[in-house]
């Protein structure tokens, strides 16, 4: 069975080709210490000498710049260990109780950090520092006007990287994905040159963006700079794999998610590897991948680490345990009211036939306008379920236009959903 | 539950996988970038002086020419490649002088903005010796292809200003160069991709005729030396490497007037940023265009500052609900970080507080100025040293750092020059400047220099520390045991070194 497993150990062929193309090696090659390895060792050095609470919030910053690097949430919890050592030193020390909302985020514990930043905000409400804190905390539980009031005070205290990324996000869910570029570019323009793994989580997401929009060319370029400038950067090889196999490259594509498996598994690169197994004619590894997407969700659950709606997702897409997936999202959504955990929880139910509820969800998920394909593909679906096919043909439509590569299998499912309704469809054009 | 029969192949292939690869699955969110640093828009020094090159030595009163220097981009390993190091396109580049000694610098600025032009985004130069582009002879135009990217600048000169909501409003607007683009001078890469760095830096002093002003941008090497290692190990500075001074030393870091005397070799500490470049702007102008009336008379006051662009930030999207506002309609820019005297960030300013001061207005210095008085980092000098520091309110301080003079009102933290001094000529600068001696201890001191403006190679660490420790400091010669850096003064603008290059670059002190 493991044999069957693959993706352990082999480089990407098509991202080696790339880089070799590139004529550059990566200016983070892998094996070398990273900047966060340089800084871990460097303020361990500093707790044997003098372990005094400004050393240990050094630590904790260390080890979340660690934690970013790798996708390792191990590091979060280590990050978190060296906070409550500061805070046992001094209770009161300002520069541990901020990061403790940081540390918490990290470990997705969103309404704790929520409370966090909004005692270190009260503690010091002119340090712009608490608004990127109440920022995310505000955005990954849906509070989206708060996100943006946090956001327009951390761009007033201080522009720069940190305010342009978050104003980058806000304008991404409200449907701006264009000025989300823009706040983009000016974050790259403004990132430290002597920290890679900054600038490469920079042109992931401006990979990310031209993607949702449908820009393969861009997308493209942005990943193979990010895994240029940091390598086997694990946020950027899904990424790259994603639009490699949008754009019929299957074979590169299986290389980069093998890959990307290797470096930080989670369960949505086990699908979408899954998936291309399957499209190549590979029946068993499909399956071997799918069961480690299942059994990252057990491991993660015994670890009491919770995947929520990636997992769901997961799930969800690829119709198995279905129950377990409706949990899942469910118990998110009882805490998150952001439009992504939504849109989890309205497949979730879809596909656990409970339509009406799904409806409801899915247009909780679409009220920002954000421009998301898979949030038209699964309304869509849902409204064709619930025999409306005009909504139905409308939000099909509306996906294939934003980004026809959105995923491989949902756009195919898109177009025979969309061909199956041509009849009714053009009624009730004549009709409207 | 979906537990079907592959239950216990998939339990079996967990538990080997378990055993392979020490599970610990991401799970992801946005997380965006936080503890962040902004060395294109970080001002590490402003220096503020007569011109010491041997033309400014003959000149006097309003001919005399001043130069004002910033710099940015901090701590630049010279063979970073392959993209080197350049300002920011965004990022607004300040001096502002204040001429009538109100306190309020707005009364001459000079804005400096940069564009960048990329030929091959790739890479910063092309290959050489085969390749198909010749070695850089030129920093712009024709004997440049070989720079992937060339970064020019603009310079704005403005008079009375008053701010305003929207910026500063300013009566009188010059552009240095009618208008026109000057070419900064590029990271210094290696003797095969550019042979004669120093042509190249030289043409990167550019004189604009109609104002008599001379402006360069690009990068140099780092003069200010200092053994930070040891001073942020709680000032645990190298007097172990030292002789033995009977009494004295160890453990103190006294030193002894022979030693403290000599501007040429480091008796006992290590420069942190020897062999570091950064990059510099640097503006020349005849005093008369920076004093009020002309006449070249000061004192003046000077900070340097960049600011950043905001950004528009939406709740909601009107076109999914219209009533939703625009939280921010503005592009304006703001201050990120400011700069005057040295080591006011490092030092005096608490850690908390750090963003805001950078952010703030120097002449609204007036709420941090119990930060001043109390000057913890006195404190932490005695508790150190076990030589006492003076005691009670700094008022010395307050006043050395934000008065003109006693009579002073105002709170401002500027760099404050008297042009009407004269340059000290190259040869005779003392890095100690007002508390200069010779080798027997007899005073010597040379006043053109910190805290009279500042020249790239006043040792200011030294001065600070003995101006904040008071007598027992300036008597015993306390110090980091660094005050010089290899590659000496610089006699001609602008003023500081050429860069180390990428491919022969050192990092050693004079005399390791």
């Amino acid at each position: 069975m493991i044999r069957t497993i693959a993706f352990v150990s082999k480089p990407g062929r098509a991202l080696a080709l790339s880089l070799a193309l590139a004529g550059l090696r990566p200016v983070h090659a892998a094996g070398a210490p990273s900047a966060a390895d340089r800084a871990i060792a460097g303020v361990e050095v500093r707790v044997e000498h003098a372990p005094a609470p400004d050393v240990f919030v050094d630590l904790a910053a260390a080890f979340m710049r660690k934690a970013r690097e790798t996708g390792d949430p191990d590091y979060y919890a280590r990050a978190g260990v060296a906070l409550d050592r500061a805070l046992a030193i001094d209770p009161t020390h300002y520069g541990a109780r901020r990061a403790r909302a940081w540390v918490l985020l990290g470990r997705h514990e969103f309404t704790a950090a929520l409370r966090a930043a909004r005692a270190a905000r009260a503690a010091e409400p002119r340090d712009w520092w608490n608004y990127g804190n109440l920022a995310d905390a505000c955005v990954e539980l849906g509070r989206y006007d708060d996100a943006a009031r946090a956001t327009a005070r951390l761009i007033e205290l201080r522009p720069g990287l940190a305010a342009y990324t978050r104003v980058a996000a806000l304008r991404a869910l409200t449907g701006d994905r264009v000025g989300a570029i823009e706040a983009l570019e000016l974050a790259l323009a403004a990132v430290d040159p002597a920290d890679p793994e900054e600038r490469a989580w920079i042109l992931t997401y401006l990979g990310h963006e031209h993607w949702a929009l449908g820009d393969l060319a861009r997308a493209r370029a942005r990943y193979e700079e990010a895994l240029r400038t940091f390598s086997d950067y694990h946020l950027a090889l899904p990424g790259l794999a994603r639009v490699l196999a949008a754009g019929g490259a299957t074979t590169a594509a299986i290389a980069v998610y093998e890959r990307a498996l290797a470096v930080a598994p989670t369960p949505g690169v086990a699908g979408a590897l899954g998936d291309l197994y399957a499209r190549a004619g590979d029946p068993d590894r499909a399956r071997a991948t799918y069961a480690f997407g299942v059994y990252m969700g057990r491991v993660a659950t015994a670890r009491g680490q919770t995947l929520g709606r990636e997992l769901a997702l997961f799930l969800a897409d690829h119709d198995r345990d279905l129950e377990t997936a409706l949990r899942l999202a469910a118990r998110d959504a009882a805490v998150r009211r952001d439009v992504y955990t939504d849109d989890a929880l309205a497949w979730s139910l879809y596909k656990s036939g409970h339509r009406a509820e799904a409806k409801r969800a899915i247009t909780r998920a679409l009220h920002l306008g954000t421009e998301e394909a898979s949030f038209r593909f699964h309304s869509g679906m849902i409204a064709a379920a619930l025999g409306r096919p005009r909504t139905a043909a409308r939000q099909l439509r509306a996906a294939l236009a934003l980004n026809p590569y959105f995923a491989a299998g949902d756009a195919t499912t898109a177009r025979a959903t969309l061909g199956a309704l041509a009849a009714p469809d053009r009624l009730a054009g004549r009709a409207s | 539950m979906h537990r079907r029969s592959t239950g216990r192949g998939i339990a079996a292939t967990s538990l080997a996988l378990a055993l392979a690869t020490a599970p610990a699955f991401a799970a992801s969110h946005r997380e965006a970038p936080l503890m962040t640093l902004d060395p294109a828009a970080d001002i590490t020094d402003v220096y503020f002086f007569a011109s010491y090159d041997q033309a400014n030595l003959g000149r006097t009163g309003a001919d005399r020419r001043v130069t004002m220097i910033m710099n940015a981009v901090p701590g630049q390993e010279p063979g970073s490649g392959p993209n080197y190091f350049a300002f920011d396109d965004n990022v607004l580049y300040e001096f502002h002088v204040d001429n009538n000694q109100d306190g309020d610098a707005e009364d001459v600025r000079y804005q400096v903005r940069f564009q960048t032009e990329l030929r091959s985004p790739d890479q910063f130069v092309a290959t050489l010796g085969g390749g198909p582009l010749p070695p850089v002879s030129h920093i712009d135009g024709a004997g440049s292809e070989g720079l992937s990217r060339v970064q020019r600048y603009t310079v704005t000169e403005l008079r009375n200003c008053r701010d305003s909501k929207r910026g500063p409003k300013c009566q009188d607007r010059v552009q240095l160069f009618g208008g026109q683009l000057q070419p900064t001078v590029p990271s210094n890469i290696g003797s095969r991709t550019m042979p004669r760095y120093d042509l190249l830096a030289a043409e990167g002093t550019r004189t604009d005729p109609a104002t008599g002003c001379r402006t360069f941008a690009g990068q140099r090497a780092e003069t200010f030396a200092i053994d930070l290692g040891a001073v942020f190990d709680t000032v645990n500075l190298r007097v172990e490497r030292a002789t033995v001074i009977p009494g004295a030393r160890p453990p103190l870091p006294v030193q002894t007037a022979a030693e403290d005397a000599n501007d040429f070799v480091n008796p006992f500490g290590t420069n942190n940023f020897s062999g570091f470049n950064i990059n510099t702007i640097a503006i020349e102008c005849p005093v008369a265009r920076l004093t009020s009336d002309g006449s070249g008379k000061g004192p003046l006051g000077l900070y340097a500052s960049t600011a950043r662009q905001m950004l528009t930030v939406r709740t909601g999207n009107p076109a999914v609900n219209s009533r939703k506002p625009l939280l921010k309609g503005t592009k304006d820019f703001r201050q990120v970080s400011r700069m005057a005297n040295p080591l006011v960030n490092e030092l005096i300013i608490p850690i908390g507080k750090k963003d805001l001061w950078n952010a703030t207005d120097p002449a609204d210095e007036a709420q941090f100025v119990p930060f001043y008085k109390g000057l913890a980092v006195a404190q932490a000098l005695q508790a150190v040293s076990n030589v006492p520091v003076p005691t009670g309110d700094r008022d010395d301080i307050v006043r050395a750092l934000l008065k003109y003079s006693d009579a002073d009102p105002s709170f401002s933290e500027l760099l404050r020059l008297d042009p009407t001094t004269a340059p000290t000529p190259p040869s005779s600068i003392k890095r100690l400047t007002v508390l200069a001696h010779d080798a027997a201890g007899n005073s010597t001191p040379d006043g053109a220099g910190f805290p009279n403006g500042r020249r790239p190679n006043d040792d200011v660490t030294d001065i600070v520390v003995r101006l904040a420790g008071g007598p027992n400091f300036i008597a015993n010669y306390v110090g980091d045991g660094v005050g010089v850096n290899e590659k000496g003064i610089t006699p001609d603008f602008p003023f500081l070194p050429l860069p180390y290059d990428g491919r022969d670059r050192r990092h050693v002190d004079p005399g390791e």
